[in-house]
């Protein structure tokens, strides 16, 4: 008899959902998106995209009458303390793992982000896989407003942050490499942009692109594409991009470019620090708007195109260290790496030391394919 | 003169007749042999004795008889002349009482009192209707022969003799039963098998005290390690071919009478999980399907509960696109998932009880309202929704592809402690459920060798045979 009722209550209690750490399966509702705002008083406003389940089109899903995502927003001082009011307009239980993009305002980035994301360190539930974004529209308004081809915008963009076809103009980053970078002076955050490229009616297309550089929790500017591409190639992110020379006015040549190789040493001599930077790689002709006779060119084009990266590796680094005073392309942990004493003595000026190094830099790349015309 | 009053046929033919309690397919016969005519009485049992073979072997040799080859007075020694001389019967022989004639009599042997002797003899005239050898329907194949044992010992034993022709193969015959004195044989290659091993089997025949065994499944029973595991620790099979190969390995084979299923010993779960079929297959295709077995095992066992495991504790593995549609799946399903999963379990539970109970000819009626009604109609009516039922599906197909019955009854009985074990812990609660069993899987030994073998106590040689069919011409090669 005891074991009767004992065996009655054990089924009652597995048949309870929400018991003992169960999830409330039916009342799950998937958060696609999470969106961070400045707000009046060192407050932030947080806005949560839900998506509306739906079937996939081949299921039958196609014909679908019912909004495919919501978006929430409140104010708090902290995200959790907006998200439990959002909660509250939710009525459903929100689910943060599946969290695909974290767009942060541009605003609100530039403001700081230190006194908010602790809320991403702490929580558990939650998705430390998503991407990083910064808008240069508000966050909110740019989760009402952006247009797709999939129902939910968020899915599209992180579709296309995950494949590796954007790579070259597109730095990436998920949310486990950006919290440790906020603090890590030796190898800073960036971070892809996202902003208004064409608005059709009430909607936007987003376009993204650029590059949000940080200095520790506070972003301080942009890069464009082709600054991206070799921020990409000096931190081993990518191993191919493309590049237009300027052959002459009006005419270029535009190459795509493979098995990028790019080397940062920190050399010491005499006391004083300074980088090394080799590229190496291999380069196929693509366009040109002159004709072209391989032989006779070859190697005007290399040198050419041998010249320009060098001047925009130049240029990039110039931009990064004497500009933004960000070592976003992790110079202070190869110091670390290399020579950690060294590291040691030079971290707590290590803005300073930035903005005064030297830079060795040699780009050697072979041309491989003209394209087969001569 | 005392002696032949006191082995009067009369008295003799009343004494049997009232021990089987004036049966009426007790036939007694009698006749008078010989020129001196000396009385005699033939018994036997209607119907377990071919009327034929009596007539050829026993009564027309008697019948036809002019003179006794012996002298009539001393009638012992006439009686054990007559079935030396006389009865041309395969098996003949002289007892002394009715205590031991009697149960030869059960078994269809005639027995034969001579007036004034005072031993029986009994002759074999057995002629048991027998059904046809048939491919064996609980393991079927492809590729291989397709004879199955008979509910016949005598034909069982010929079946496995015929495939393996040598003088040291042993059949050893025991009698168990009280009242049904079922015939069991034991059979084992006697330079293979460990002689420790025959042994053991015989002493636990020997001490099984039973009234009947109608099945091998009694013997199984009795005879098993751990007899309250739910795992199957003696292996069964309907196959001649395949206890042709359990005799090489070396392993002891036990056959019963009246059933077609033979036993073997010992048996380990990797014995469960191989097919005599693997070795009739190309070793690559044949490694693949062994592979494929053992994911439909651990499928069978995991899938409803790792279904369940998930959805309730962590929603977070299922992949987005899945997630949203299993969520639109289940919208306005009433049950929790658990109750679900164990709704449709059972229901396929009950499918396929029914399936084996009904008759042949309303079977299409079942698979239509098992399919077509539970199916569709519940998804439809918001009762359950499609991925319970594919996870069920995928189970149940996944259960068929384990070869032995007995060992996919255990896990189709594990599975449901599986799933509540998930729906209380979830993914832990599966991992606790493993261990248990990984606990009680390695205490449990078939005749001493240990469940688990050869995966533990790893031993790599027969590990890799398991995982791999390794090709013939590969081991020969070894064996050179």
């Amino acid at each position: 008899m005891k074991a009767v009722k004992a065996g009655i209550c054990l089924m009652a209690i597995m048949l309870i959902s929400g018991c003992w750490g169960q999830i409330n399966f039916d009342q799950l509702t998937v958060v696609s998106a999470i969106g961070l705002d400045p707000d009046k008083n060192g407050m932030v406003r947080v806005t949560v995209q839900l998506s509306n389940p739906t079937l996939p089109v081949a299921a039958g899903g196609g014909s679908q009458q019912r909004r495919p995502f919501v978006n929430y927003d409140a104010v708090g001082i902290t995200i959790q303390e907006a998200i439990e009011r959002i909660q509250h307009q939710a009525k459903k239980s929100l689910f943060f793992p599946q969290t695909k993009i974290v767009l942060i305002g541009e605003r609100l980035a530039r403001r700081g982000l230190d006194d908010h994301l602790d809320y991403f360190w702490r929580e558990m539930n939650q998705n430390l896989n998503s991407y990083v974004l910064v808008s240069r529209m508000p966050a909110r308004l740019a989760l009402d407003t952006a247009m797709e081809l999939e129902a939910v915008p968020a899915d599209e963009w992180r579709k296309y942050l995950e494949g590796d076809w954007k790579r070259p103009l597109q730095v990436d980053i998920q949310m486990y490499q950006f919290l440790p970078r906020l603090n890590q002076i030796g190898h800073q955050a960036v971070s892809p942009g996202i902003g208004p490229f064409n608005k059709s009616g009430k909607s936007e297309i987003m376009e993204i692109g650029d590059t949000a550089v940080f200095k520790n929790d506070r972003m301080v500017g942009w890069l464009s594409g082709e600054e991206s591409q070799i921020v990409n190639w000096l931190t081993d992110a990518s191993h191919s991009g493309s590049i237009h020379t300027d052959l002459a006015k009006e005419e270029s040549v535009s190459f795509s470019l493979h098995s990028i190789r790019a080397q940062v040493t920190p050399v010491l001599r005499n006391g004083q620090l300074s980088m090394k930077v080799r590229v190496k790689g291999e380069a196929e002709v693509l366009t040109a708007t002159v004709p072209l006779h391989y032989i006779l060119e070859n190697a005007m084009l290399r040198d050419v195109l041998n010249q320009q990266l060098e001047s925009a590796v130049e240029e990039t680094i110039d931009k990064v260290f004497r500009q933004y005073g960000s070592d976003v392309i992790g110079f202070g942990e190869a110091l670390h790496r290399s020579m950690p004493a060294e590291w040691r003595k030079r971290k707590i000026n290590w803005e300073k030391e930035l903005r005064s190094l030297d830079t060795d830099i040699s780009v050697s790349f072979r041309i491989r394919k003209s394209g087969l015309l001569h | 003169m005392t002696k032949r009053q006191l082995y009067a046929l009369s008295q003799r033919k009343r004494d049997i007749e009232l021990r089987l309690g004036e049966s009426s397919d007790l036939v007694a016969r009698e006749c008078r042999i010989g020129q001196e005519s000396i009385p005699a009485l033939l018994m036997w049992i209607d119907n377990l004795v071919d009327k034929r073979t009596l007539q050829l072997t026993t009564l027309s040799p008697l019948l036809s008889l002019s003179a006794l080859p012996s002298l009539p007075d001393e009638p012992p020694e006439c009686l054990e002349e007559l079935c030396r001389s006389v009865i041309s019967a395969p098996e003949a022989k002289v007892v002394g009482t009715a205590d031991e004639a009697v149960p030869l009599l059960m078994c269809g042997w005639t027995l034969l009192f001579l007036e004034g002797a005072s031993g029986i003899a009994v002759i074999q005239t057995q002629g048991l209707e027998t059904r046809g050898i048939e491919e064996a329907p609980s393991s079927t194949v492809v590729r291989g022969p397709r004879d199955g044992f008979v509910e016949s010992l005598d034909v069982n034993v010929s079946l496995v003799r015929r495939r393996i022709r040598s003088e040291s193969v042993r059949v050893d015959k025991l009698v168990v039963g009280s009242v049904s004195h079922t015939h069991v044989a034991i059979l084992y290659i006697h330079d293979r098998a460990k002689p420790e091993m025959v042994e053991e089997v015989r002493k636990r025949i020997g001490k099984v005290s039973i009234d009947g065994v109608l099945e091998s499944q009694y013997i199984e029973e009795l005879i098993k390690d751990s007899p309250r595991s739910f795992f199957p620790t003696v292996y069964s099979t309907e196959r001649p071919d395949d206890v042709a190969g359990i005799l090489m390995e070396g392993r002891v084979a036990i056959l019963v009478d009246g059933s077609p299923f033979a036993l073997a010993l010992p048996c380990t779960l990797a014995h469960l999980l191989k097919t005599t079929e693997d070795l009739y297959l190309a070793y690559p295709v044949a490694t693949f399907i062994r592979w494929l077995r053992y994911v439909g095992f651990m499928m069978n066992l995991l899938l409803p509960s790792v279904y369940v495991g998930t959805l309730t504790f962590h929603p977070e593995m299922v992949p987005p696109q899945l997630l949203s549609s299993i969520l639109t799946a289940r919208e306005g399903v009433p049950f929790p998932v658990l109750m679900e999963t164990l709704l449709m379990e059972l229901t396929f539970e009950v499918l396929r009880e029914a399936s084996v109970r009904m008759p042949r000819s309303i079977g299409s009626a079942i698979s239509i309202v098992g399919a077509l009604v539970i199916g569709e109609s519940a998804v439809q009516a918001g009762i359950i929704s499609s991925p319970a039922i594919i996870v069920v599906a995928a189970t149940a197909i996944a259960s068929f592809t384990i070869p032995s019955i007995s060992l996919s009854g255990t896990v189709r009985i594990l599975r449901f402690g599986m799933v509540l074990l998930a729906s209380m812990f979830g993914l832990y609660g599966i991992m606790i459920g493993l261990f248990l069993l990984g606990i009680h899987l390695s205490s449990i030994k078939s005749l001493g060798m240990p469940y688990l073998a050869p995966f533990a106590p790893f031993r790599k040689k027969e590990f890799l045979r398991m995982m791999f069919r390794i090709p013939w011409f590969v081991l020969n090669k070894n064996r050179k």
